[in-house]
């Protein structure tokens, strides 16, 4: 029997706007497996990064999670006090972001951003500490870290820097690890090296990872499962496999026909999805994707579509797969051609 | 470092030249010379002023001893103070410019950052409406506004505080007051956009992921940052307050720099005016050269190496 290191149950997360609420996250369920990799994609503004500040307990005002349990090794985070959070964060629960350029502090050095969480959240001397930010560096392959401890961030490549990122949020050895959109503003040969990384990390440190991405192509060697988010809710969850050959929700199949192919170079078509997401002040009564969705039916503009459970641990939210619902011809995106 | 400072200390003397220079033809081209007045001199005693300030050699070799004098810190006698030079009237009135300039730039640091930082992390609570509504009026209302309300108020009215001179501490209350009012106001909202715009930095929520505490994430992740700005502005602020406002010191009749730089304009006293304005262009020259020497401190991404 795997357990379970985080459960999220039924979570809301709003903006409070002076235009209105924003309802970011409108109630999303899912968990996470110890050791597991689940991958979290949708287009941007899906929720997806909202949906991990929230876990993190790192909204801003006017945000605040205004429903919903976060469970974290059996405790409710959403329970917690600031304090208790503190030592959670960055210690048990730990997250790297979009921007490595501007994610490390400028006046201060690389060494120096990561003993501040070892020294904040073990008992080390700060020598031990500045012995275990050269180690980081060295596990996240940063050539003679001895010497690039002292450098300052903008003595590093993007790709250090995400790797100095990575280091820090390993630092503490934490169950969990959150990152958002690793490597979108990277460029493509520098991805697939922090991809590698990560995939590497995993085997090695045994942290349960979340990555979040726009992009279902990163997702596809490091996760073994995948959700994807639309509108603040989760349109499909699966294996990986489920979701790239046997998709269910319409949505995800526009997301895998939009997935840039290496194997058929610049002569590739794209298809974007075509429309724009809702609007979160105001959202739809029924299915969010309606507006964009080719099978659209009349009742997926009444009513939200409740899950349905093609086989285990494979659902998605969509009036197609009721028992009523017509037989489509549907254009799933799947490509089988592999490698 | 060592040949940065070097670099830097050449483009210095070169700008100082630049000033005197320009300073020096804009007195010459301005007509009307220090000797005429409505009461008409007799031609002989103009003539035997002119002799005795070298006022007929040619342009060029006026120019020239003037920017030895420049160079060997001797500014030259004044024309209508008989007997007294350029150089002395600085060592009489800078003292006192200093000292207020001084407490003018204590009050503002001391007073108008931490403002600006209360202002920001409250923002849009009362205080910082408070703050923003006082820094509006600093920026809005003069400083001889500022200056005569007060002896109005604080001087004639309650004979509270004294309002000339510069002999107790009492007396510096309103002169700091006066002197310092825009630059704090400033610097107050200078800070507070500084710090409002660093607190939505991507490092500033990494630094929240660590699991740092709200106090060290604003200390030592957001101030450093946002401070650097502030520090630009801060240079020659300090050499403006040190150097003098003429109206601050004419308003609570203090006999600094300033003093001296007005009545020069008034009576055509020329090697005062020259003088003054060179002493004030080295001395803010200074000024931004320390704070470039801080900022390197401040900010590793900022070179003085080569
Ligand atoms: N601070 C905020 N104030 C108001 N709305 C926000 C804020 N942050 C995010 N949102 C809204 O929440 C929605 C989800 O955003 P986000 O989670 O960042 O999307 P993504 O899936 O691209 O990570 C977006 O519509 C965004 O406009
Ligand atoms: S519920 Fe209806 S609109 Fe929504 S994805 Fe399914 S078919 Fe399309
Ligand atoms: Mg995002």
């Amino acid at each position: 029997m795997t357990e379970k290191i985080l459960e999220v149950k039924n979570m809301k997360t709003s903006f409070y706007t002076h235009v209105g609420e924003v309802q970011a996250v409108r109630g999303v369920s899912f968990h996470l497996d110890k050791g597991e990799a689940l991958g979290i994609v949708g287009e941007s503004g899906s929720g997806k990064s909202v949906t991990s500040m929230s876990v993190m307990r790192l909204l801003q005002y006017p945000g605040t999670i205004k429903e919903g349990e976060v469970f974290f090794k059996g405790e409710d985070l959403v329970k917690k006090s600031k304090a208790e959070m503190m030592s959670v964060r960055g210690n048990q629960i730990a997250m790297i972001f979009q921007d490595p350029m501007t994610s490390l502090n400028p006046v201060y050095t690389i060494g120096n951003q990561i003993m501040e969480a070892v020294i904040r959240h073990q008992k080390v001397s700060k020598a031990e500490a500045r012995e275990r930010a050269i180690d980081m560096l060295k596990l996240v392959g940063i050539p003679s870290p001895e010497t690039r401890v002292d450098n300052y961030p903008h003595e590093f490549s993007g790709g250090m820097r995400q790797r100095a990122m990575i280091a820090i949020a390993l630092s503490c050895q934490p169950d969990l690890l959150i990152a958002d959109e690793p490597t979108t503003a990277l460029d493509v040969t520098i991805q697939a090296q922090i991809l590698e990384l990560l995939k590497d990390l995993k085997k090695k440190v045994n942290t349960s990872i979340i990555l979040i991405t726009h992009d279902l192509g990163v997702v596809a060697d490091v996760c073994s499962r995948i959700i994807v988010m639309y509108g603040g809710l989760i349109m499909e969850e699966g294996r990986a496999e489920d979701i790239f050959y046997e998709p269910l929700h319409p949505y995800t199949m526009g997301l895998l026909k939009s997935i840039p192919r290496l194997d058929l170079g610049h002569k590739q078509r794209l298809v974007p999805i075509p429309g724009s997401p809702p609007d979160l002040i105001k959202p739809p009564k029924g299915c969010p994707f309606a507006a964009r969705c080719p099978y659209a039916m009349k009742i997926c503009l009444e009513h939200q579509p409740g899950y349905y459970e093609r086989k285990p641990g494979h659902k998605a939210a969509c009036w197609l797969y009721h028992q009523d619902a017509p037989t489509w011809e549907l254009d799933t995106g799947v490509r089988r051609v592999k490698g | 470092m060592g040949k940065y400072i070097i670099r830097r200390l050449i483009s210095m003397i070169i700008t100082l030249v630049f000033v005197a220079s320009i300073t020096f033809f804009l007195m010459h081209a301005v007509p009307g010379g220090p000797f005429q007045s409505e009461k008409a001199l007799p031609e002989a005693v103009i003539q035997a002023l002119n002799e005795k300030y070298h006022l007929d050699d040619p342009l060029w070799k006026q120019y020239l001893d003037y920017m030895k004098g420049v160079f060997t810190f001797q500014l030259g006698p004044s024309f209508k103070r008989v007997g007294t030079t350029v150089n002395d009237l600085i060592i009489a009135g800078f003292p006192y410019s200093a000292k207020l300039g001084f407490f003018a730039t204590l009050a503002i640091v001391a007073l108008g950052i931490p403002a600006g930082i209360i202002s920001a992390l409250k923002s849009n609570k009362w205080q910082d409406y408070l703050v923003t509504i006082l820094a509006t009026v600093g920026v809005a209302v003069p400083s001889f506004v500022i200056g005569a309300l007060f002896i109005y108020v604080f001087s004639s009215k309650l004979g509270w505080l004294p309002s000339f001179g510069l002999t107790s501490w009492k007396h510096y209350i309103g002169p700091v007051i006066a002197l310092s009012g825009f630059s704090l106001a400033f610097v107050a909202r200078l800070t507070r956009s500084s710090v409002l715009e660093v607190m939505q930095q991507d490092y500033i929520r990494t630094a929240r992921a660590k699991g740092l505490p709200e106090i060290v994430v604003i200390v030592k992740h957001a101030l450093k940052n946002a401070l650097i700005p502030v520090v630009t502005y801060l240079g020659p602020m300090i050499a403006a307050m040190m150097t003098g406002s003429f109206i601050v010191e004419k308003i609570f009749a203090i006999p600094g720099m300033g003093k001296y730089f007005v009545e020069s304009v008034s009576s055509r006293d020329y090697t005062v005016l020259m003088g003054t304005t060179i002493f004030y262009a080295a001395f803010s020259i200074t000024m931004i050269f320390v704070v470039d020497i801080a900022y390197g401190f401040i900010d590793p991404r900022i070179k003085l190496g080569d």
